[in-house]
């Protein structure tokens, strides 16, 4: 049973404040994702939650208790680092067993942890090798293990995976989920990739610039953003953001106006924005369909990306404004096409001038 | 087996030859051609004063019914005080100089100030520093018996450097206050290298420093240390201007070089000096050659 509770963190180098009050509640067995662009904090917090960096103000208790003047080995967490941090000149075996002794576990009782560990990450045949001599995959295994023989209460991941190749960063996220499940650990895990994001959390906190943007599970962040900041973070390419003006609202809905161009959405509970008010408009490009029946908005086709499984349409409306829609299967449209195409009704996202979901 | 070479290995081992040679010629000249007269000298009862009757005596100066090097219990004092010189100055150098890099590689404020102002010592010609040492530790107007006196510390002047009992001591102490930070600069570079990773690691871990220490930091920069212990040694073994600007020819701190050169020119022996200086180019050779076959081996363990 281990929560992790962060309440107004603040972290300040000499005068530079980069941490500006996190709250955040992790419960016991989540796996919470800290993402964001580099530069925006996320490695700071996960090492102030391990004792790595000092706390300027504010208050994180693990399991209910303080723990703010607590050295790392104190916190109950155990920590895999992005260049693993091994100790180059001992083995896997002494690598993962050098934490141990010094918390006064008999022979007996290390080795039986740490080969139960090797087992479960496969390295026992590799229990004598030297990091040097395995690959990055089986190094990151390695340091896994020697997070797990300590029994943390809480697993802090710092960027694990991003210096694999992309085959092997695929497979490691796949053991990383099943090792979860196995230990219903709790987990910190910091990562600048979307897709480790959206696939590992079971919550996903947003950083930018040191303040949480967004906290929630991936769905719920993906398809119900806060504000632009989040909603052209996650997903890829991007969600496409359109500057537009309001118009009159009717039941329910808003005419938006880009340009000679204007349609129509959902306000979707929220308050009706006044006449003329600058708007922002958001839609990712799954939800833009080209040549429909009833497509309405005119484009122009500026390039085409064939992904094989899809393919992307990067269009200019007449307004100027670029849009990227994504379409199944290879294109039958080239550049310079002239196109019509449809918005997804449901999926138009509305955000106010300053960038904020306009929300019920 | 003789493989077939390809044209550009060949080429390129032409280009290699090339640019090795001024520096091949140089050596022969500088280093080579001494050093083969020297070893002809000590086979020879060249005398400084009339070099030209030198006469081919073979092993004599060497082993000989009237007494050769390796029956001078002289000879056999300066090895000893070579090696004892060697082994106490660079023992306490590494120590010394272990602890300073340590120091000098926590981040602080003026670090880099501290860093130039620790190489002073040995930036200065070792000449100048003897000479400076050797004023303070004079045993009537020096500055060192002056302020110990001040201090209550002893009752009348010491001889630092004539007294017997001291000489040996003062010449390591002013050794150690020269090279101590030359060490430490070579652990320094060692210590740079080592991942700052796993030094996180190992406080997550709760690993106490002193084991980290020893567990960690030791076994990683173990070659670093071994090649400053190695080139230290080098030195410390043909130690010369040191010892001699302090305590001239005393039998209590003469080492080879010292003994060599006492042959050489006060005795004017040249066979004889000459025989000494083999001896000492000797040693010093089969040293380097076996810390390079142990270094070797260490390399190819891992």
């Amino acid at each position: 049973m281990s929560t992790v509770v962060l309440k107004d963190i603040r972290k300040s180098f000499g005068n530079f404040e980069t941490i500006h009050g996190v709250d955040l509640t992790i419960n016991d067995g989540d796996f919470v994702v800290l993402v964001g662009p580099s530069g925006c904090g996320k490695s700071t917090l996960l090492r102030l939650i391990a004792g790595l960096e000092d706390i300027t103000s504010g208050e994180l208790s693990i399991d209910g208790r303080r723990v703010n003047a607590d050295p790392p080995s104190k916190r109950g967490i155990a920590m895999v680092f992005q260049s693993y941090a091994l100790y180059p000149h001992m083995n896997v075996y002494q690598n993962m067993a050098f934490g141990l002794e010094m918390a006064n576990a008999t022979k007996a009782q290390i080795e039986a942890k740490v080969k139960d560990a090797a087992a479960q990450l496969e390295l026992t045949p590799y229990l004598t090798r030297l990091p040097r001599q395995l690959s990055g995959g089986q190094r990151q295994r390695v340091a896994i293990g020697r997070a797990i023989v300590r029994e943390p209460k809480v697993f802090l991941f710092d960027e694990p995976l991003s210096n694999l190749d992309a085959g092997l960063r695929v497979q490691m996220r796949l053991e990383l989920a099943r090792l979860h499940r196995d230990l219903k650990a709790t987990t910190v895990y910091v990562t600048h990739d979307q897709v480790e994001a959206m696939t590992l959390a079971s919550k996903i906190v947003v950083l930018n610039s040191g303040n949480v943007e967004q906290i929630g599970a991936p769905l719920e962040i993906y398809n119900e953003p806060a504000n632009v900041f989040v909603a052209t973070f996650l997903g890829s390419p991007r969600m496409n953001i359109v500057p537009i003006t309001a118009g009159t609202s009717s039941n329910g809905r808003l005419v938006l106006k880009s340009g000679d161009i204007a349609m129509s959405a959902p306000l979707r509970g929220a308050t009706p924005p006044a006449e003329g008010t600058a708007l922002q408009m958001g839609i990712r490009p799954e939800h833009i369909t080209i040549n429909a029946d009833d497509a309405d908005v005119p484009g122009k086709v500026e390039t085409i990306e064939n992904l094989g499984e899809s393919h992307l349409a990067y269009l200019r409306l007449p307004s100027g404004a670029a849009l990227v829609a994504r379409g199944e299967g290879a294109a039958t449209l080239v550049r310079g096409d002239q196109v019509k195409v449809k918005l997804t009704d449901a999926a138009i996202r509305l955000f106010d001038a300053k960038g904020m979901a306009l929300r019920a | 087996m003789a493989r077939p070479q390809s044209e550009l290995l060949r080429a390129r081992t032409r280009t290699a030859w090339v640019f090795l040679a001024p520096m091949l010629i140089v050596l022969a000249l500088v280093a080579g051609w001494p050093l083969i007269r020297t070893i002809w000298f000590s086979f020879t009862d060249a005398n400084l004063g009339k070099m030209s009757q030198a006469k081919f005596i073979g092993f004599e100066n060497y082993y000989a019914s009237f007494g050769g090097i390796l029956q001078d219990p002289d000879w056999w004092r300066s090895v000893w005080n070579t090696v004892w010189f060697s082994v106490v100055s660079v023992s306490i150098e590494t120590v010394f100089g272990m602890i300073v890099a340590l120091l000098l590689n926590v981040d602080f404020k003026g670090r880099g100030f501290v860093r130039a102002a620790v190489l002073v010592p040995w930036a200065i010609p070792t000449i100048v520093s003897a000479r400076m040492w050797g004023w303070m530790l004079h045993d009537q107007f020096g500055i060192i018996n002056d302020m110990l006196e001040r201090a209550h510390l002893i009752s009348g002047p010491v001889a630092w450097t004539a007294d017997p009992r001291l000489s040996m001591w003062s010449v390591v102490f002013v050794d150690v206050w020269k090279t101590t930070s030359f060490m430490a600069l070579l652990i320094l570079a060692g210590l740079q290298l080592l991942p700052s990773d796993c030094y996180e690691a190992a406080r997550v871990d709760g690993i106490s420093p002193i084991k980290v220490f020893f567990r960690v930091t030791l076994p990683l920069i173990w070659p670093a240390l071994i090649v400053a212990v190695v080139f230290r040694s080098l030195d410390a073994l043909r130690v010369f201007d040191l010892i001699y600007v302090l305590t001239s020819s005393a039998k209590e701190t003469m080492t080879m070089s010292v003994y060599a050169r006492q042959q050489l020119v006060d005795f004017q022996q040249v066979g004889y000096g000459s025989a000494a200086a083999t001896l000492l180019f000797l040693i010093i050779a089969a040293f380097t050659a076996l810390t390079l076959i142990a270094t070797r081996s260490r390399a190819s363990e891992g």
